[in-house]
């Protein structure tokens, strides 16, 4: 499991993440992906590259996404491949976060300042 | 259907998931379901290993070992897994309620919904001391109902 980071307009951060979120996946970004969504405000995680999706992997987006929405910033899933999209909808995830296909659809959850 | 042929067997926690993942990319390498069905099986597998690693060696208070065979049909493919943890049917548990937000979000407890979900068949039965676990799916139907 790759992952990268990239600031975006409106003090976003995107998260890029590429291959498993299985527990190997969530142990090797573990430490960085918990940094991030423990220090920003608005997170935009670019799923597109994950091609699997365990229920270790959910724990780390909800995690995440609690983090941020705690200190009343944004969590937002970009752009889920469809068998993912459908580990997320099973687990009710879909209820629980916000998911945006584009990237201009994801900054349009900017938290009010 | 494929001679069943010896089981992959896991006696560890750490070691024994990244020994089940190295099966896998193995024996989908060989088998081409195609991405639908290897990714309903893969999440299913993992999530019923990791379950009876973690629970059975947490009640039983000490390592188990889980046994797995995966048999290919014209009709799909059949995951048995065996393992000698405490009984645990995870076809019968309960299963967390569905949150209404994030504060209510429990983090965990979603390896079983998962499972239930992507498997097409589901058997569990307690014999001779072993949680035996069968799992069918339909090669090239593998989406959860």
């Amino acid at each position: 499991m790759q992952m990268t980071t990239e600031k975006l307009e409106h003090d976003a951060v995107k998260i890029v993440l590429i291959g498993r979120l299985d527990i190997a996946g969530s142990e090797q970004i573990a430490l960085t992906f918990d940094a991030v969504t423990g220090s920003e405000r608005f997170v935009i995680v670019d799923m597109s590259g994950v091609d699997f999706l365990a229920s270790i992997g959910i724990r780390s987006l909800l995690g995440g996404a609690k983090t941020v929405q705690r200190r009343g910033g944004r969590f937002v899933l970009l752009a889920p491949q469809p068998e993912v999209g459908k580990v997320l909808e099973v687990s009710g995830m879909l209820d629980l976060m916000q998911v945006a296909q584009t990237e201009q659809e994801a900054l349009q959850f900017a938290p009010s300042a | 259907m494929e001679e069943r042929g010896p089981p992959l067997v896991i006696n560890s926690d750490r070691d024994g998931m990244s020994l089940l993942m190295s099966w896998m990319d193995v024996r989908f390498a060989k088998l081409g379901l195609g991405h639908s069905a290897e990714f309903a099986i893969r999440l299913c597998l993992e999530e019923a290993v990791q379950n009876a690693l973690s629970h059975g060696i947490a009640r039983r208070g000490q390592p188990i070992t889980v046994k797995v065979w995966l048999d290919r049909a014209a009709s799909g493919v059949t995951i048995v897994m065996e393992d000698d943890g405490t009984p645990f049917d995870p076809l019968a548990a309960a299963l967390p309620e569905r949150p209404r937000t994030l504060c209510d979000a429990r983090i965990g407890g979603l390896g079983l919904v998962l499972i239930r979900r992507f498997a097409q068949r589901t058997f569990y039965e307690r014999r001779s001391e072993l949680n035996c676990l069968t799992l069918g799916f339909d090669v090239g139907h593998a989406n959860p109902t």
